[in-house]
């Protein structure tokens, strides 16, 4: 190999290292600095939750569930108004909340309000503990 | 075209990875995340306030007390609230009269629930019936509730006003509150100066309801 040929190589390599480099430093700087995006899965949950207590309620449920500390039974009406890739979980507050075991850290809540029915008046509170993917 | 042509790529590959980051823009992701969370407290406000209506109905078709049972509702809102965070603050006052004969006297009940989240110092209630009796009370706690009443007579429909007029440590606030008196009739009519504190939002709603009892 002449020593031309041997010169051209070195500075081909040189070359593609200082590329490397740039964009690595580049990189690094840039990008360590960058904002954290905002997570929308926490509001998501909260919202689909509270519409689904807010349907119950318009179709007149929700206040007999409640009333009738009947956790069981508002469990299984969500069932069919909460997407099926989120769990939830149920807490009638009567008066006091009682803290669910819940498995995800994740975990989010949202509660509802409900000042009795025509046949009792006991104010409640619902709380519906929400988790999984939106 | 020799080595320079990694140099020519590396420039590309910046200037792509720039164009990435400037189009994710994260103020407006940030203000679409905070509209969302804005729009849930709304909707609780609006449940808060839509149950105090329905423990008046409610109560009001079990000939219950009323005035115990919204005064209730808001004092268990607010513990609940203030589990998670929230601020719920305000004044409410209730006005109840039974049946009114034409000529004959009538007592209105007046009760007044401080939940403004600190003492008020004053209170003082005109009914314009007789403006001369109104009554002044002192030092009234947060949460705590005054009833009082006063006496009107009338032979034909009308409204009266009961000018509420409180102070606390930093404000000074009257209230005009419009008392509607038909003859035959017994009304219950309530005044709510509301405020929500949420985690992204502070809601407020000053309004009055009248309820038609008989």
């Amino acid at each position: 190999m002449s020593k031309q040929a041997q010169h051209k190589g070195l500075m081909k390599t040189f070359e593609a290292v200082i590329a490397v480099l740039l964009i690595t430093t580049f990189f690094v700087l840039y990008y360590s600095t960058r904002d954290t995006l905002p997570e929308f899965d926490t509001v998501n949950r909260q919202i689909k939750a509270f519409n689904a207590l807010k349907s119950l309620d318009e179709s007149n449920q929700l206040r007999t569930f409640v009333t009738n500390n009947n956790a069981a039974g508002l469990t299984g009406a969500l069932q069919n108004l909460m997407p099926a890739n989120l769990f939830y979980q149920v807490v009638i507050c009567n008066p006091d909340c009682t803290a669910p075991t819940l498995p995800n850290q994740k975990a989010t809540s949202v509660f509802y309000f409900v000042g009795g029915d025509v046949n009792s008046l006991s104010t409640r509170m619902v709380v519906v503990y929400v988790w999984g993917e939106t | 075209m020799k080595g320079q042509i990694y140099l020519i790529i590396a420039i590309i590959v910046i200037t792509i990875m720039v164009t990435l980051k400037t189009s994710i823009d994260t103020t407006k992701l940030l203000e679409s995340k905070r509209h969302l969370e804005s729009s849930l407290e709304r909707e609780q406000f609006q449940n808060i306030k839509e149950e105090i209506y329905n423990t008046v109905s409610f109560s009001a078709n079990q000939s219950q007390n009323i005035n115990t049972n919204v005064d209730n509702f808001v004092k268990y809102a607010r513990v609940k609230l203030r589990a998670r965070t929230y601020d719920l603050n305000g004044l409410m006052v209730q006005t109840i009269y039974p049946t009114v004969t034409s000529g004959v006297d009538t007592r209105i009940n007046v009760s007044v629930l401080n939940f403004l989240g600190k003492e008020m110092r004053t209170l003082n209630l005109s009914f314009s019936y007789a403006p001369s009796a109104n009554k002044t009370f002192s030092s009234l706690s947060d949460e705590s509730v005054l009833d009082t009443n006063f006496t009107f007579n009338t032979v034909s429909d009308t409204n009266y006003t009961l000018t509420v007029f409180y102070s606390t440590p930093n404000t000074a606030t009257t209230e005009v509150i419009s008392i509607p008196v038909n003859v035959g009739k017994s009304n219950y009519i309530l005044f709510t100066d509301i405020d929500m504190k949420g985690n992204v939002e502070e809601i407020r709603d000053k309004y009055i309801d009248v309820f038609r009892l008989s």
